[in-house]
């Protein structure tokens, strides 16, 4: 198991008076790798490549589809709207560049399916 | 794409991709990864934990915290959160960028009323905390004329419900509403109408077009988000007036509506509130007037263990503090001991459109958010 040796970034939700869970910083943001901040800040740096990857993807698709059709500019690129089925294909390639991505914990997600060490430890114990 | 209204912010073709793009990263983390977690957890370790006298189910809590140990599960947590950070940010550019447009649109339109309340305090349980990390929550308001809230909201809910919830309109919950009313109560047409909670007025506006002789109010807590909802109601046709009101004490007068409805509120509200808003739907329902709640259709009594953990994180890290209070409240008892008659809370099956002549399709078999809601309706006697 590699895992981090930080505690959770919160306690184990209790019920107030109220029924609510409010828990302290919950308005000003926190990480989920308290021991190791800079996780967070990659996890968010990648997730933001992401998203420009997949703009680059689309204003590319766009490129080639007025290619087709001869002369355009960047008007005609700004002004260009998908069909239906050209924004299915579009997200159907967006969903493939994201698991290509994302694969390693989907990779590890599978591993730990099959971990009964792991699974072992995630059980507990009676008290 | 063609915009559902013209209140609705327009997006240039980078934004539109960055968009659907939010929309295919919540899709993956909900429908590739999640199932994962959900395989471990309820066929894996409940099933192992059931062999050693543990019951996954009662144990949910710590069964989270030893989760949130593995940094995979802390991954997915942080990856699901920046994926709303992503859909706020993208769509708050998107609406700043042209906020003054939006607000000549706004002047434009003429019909309906807005009444806000710049003195107005909005209850503990939607101030403490950004609901659905929402930067600003539903109370945000900049003052008079600001709409960016709502502005916001509409644009983002769309996303966020990934088409689930009738596309750009996201009005199947209003839609769901009434096929629940003209099964239980058919040849009705209600005068005066209320929608509790209403936000933009998604589900308001479909309930509106139904009856077009009624007049129709809707009652939420943030000026900004009613402002917005009082311009896109007229830009879809309709003629509603919004005020800024806690649904626990409105000023409307006694027997003041023959119809009072919310959509997915009770769950961001409190135990204390519950019962206060049911007798206020009592006190404002006139002899024999109807009252109806739609709500997130996951009970905690039928909730696998996996679905509690999931709640946890809904509860602790999507900033909705009564996700899992609200699954274990008594709702139907608040409602009968709120003087009502006929209570009755079960599975609706969401329409994109009501019918007065379908076969009543109201279930007891619970089913996924989306494919059916929890509907609670009982009547003033």
């Amino acid at each position: 198991m590699n895992e981090a040796q930080t505690p959770p970034p919160h306690g184990i939700a209790g019920l107030d008076a109220e029924g609510l869970v409010i828990r302290e910083g919950m308005a000003s943001g926190y990480g989920f790798f308290p021991g190791n901040p800079e996780v967070d800040r990659l996890l968010a740096m990648i997730t933001a490549l992401t998203g420009e990857i997949a703009i680059l993807r689309a204003r590319l698709d766009t490129h080639e589809r007025l290619a087709a059709n001869g002369n355009f500019d960047r008007a005609s690129v700004e002004a260009y709207v998908p069909t239906a089925t050209e924004l299915a294909e579009r997200m159907a390639d967006d969903q493939a560049m994201i698991a290509r991505v994302f694969r390693p914990v989907a990779d590890e997600l599978d591993r730990l399916l099959e971990d009964s060490a792991t699974q072992k430890s995630l059980i507990g114990s009676r008290r | 794409m063609t915009r559902p209204h013209d209140m609705m912010p327009e997006a240039t073709h980078d934004e539109a991709a960055r968009f659907a793009h939010v929309v295919g990263l919540k899709s993956y983390l909900m429908r590739q990864l999640e199932p994962k977690w959900r395989a471990l957890v309820d066929d894996r370790l409940a099933p192992q934990m059931s062999a050693e006298g543990l019951d996954a189910n009662t144990e949910y809590r710590d069964l989270e915290r030893r989760l949130s140990q593995l940094g995979t599960y802390r991954t997915w947590q942080a990856l699901t959160v920046e994926a709303q950070h992503e859909m706020w940010r993208s769509v708050g550019e998107c609406v700043d960028r042209q906020l003054p447009a939006l607000q000549q649109r706004a002047a434009a339109q003429t019909a309906g009323s807005v009444r806000t309340d710049a003195a107005f305090s909005a209850p503990r349980y939607l101030s403490a905390i950004d609901i659905h990390r929402m930067p600003g929550g539903y109370v945000a308001d900049r003052g008079e004329g600001d709409l960016r809230q709502g502005a916001i909201f509409d644009k983002a809910a769309a996303l966020y419900h990934m088409g689930r919830n009738g596309g750009e309109l996201n009005d199947v919950r209003g839609h769901t509403l009434i096929q629940h009313y003209f099964d239980r109560f058919p040849g009705r047409t209600p005068q005066r109408i209320l929608d509790m909670g209403c936000t933009v007025g998604h589900s308001t506006v479909a309930v509106a077009k139904y009856f077009p002789q009624a007049e129709v109010h809707g009652i939420d807590v943030g000026g900004a988000l009613l402002r917005y909802a009082r311009a896109r109601s007229a830009a879809l046709g309709t003629n509603i007036h919004y005020s800024q009101q806690n649904a626990e004490a409105t000023d409307f007068p006694d027997a003041s509506f023959d119809l009072v409805v919310s959509s997915a509120v009770l769950h961001e509200t409190s135990f204390k509130a519950l019962p206060r808003i049911m007798r206020e739907c009592h006190r404002l329902l006139r002899p024999g007037g109807v009252m109806m709640h739609l709500e997130v259709p996951l009970r905690f009594d039928v909730a696998s263990a996996w679905n509690r953990v999931r709640g946890l994180f809904e509860a602790l890290h999507n900033n909705e503090p009564f996700w899992i209070g609200a699954q274990q409240a008594d709702i139907a008892g608040a409602v009968r001991e709120a003087g009502f008659s006929d209570v009755q809370a079960d599975y609706q099956p969401a329409v994109p459109k009501a019918d007065p002549a379908a076969t009543p399709r109201f279930t007891a078999t619970p089913g996924p958010v989306h494919v059916v809601w929890y509907l609670l309706s009982g009547v003033k006697s």
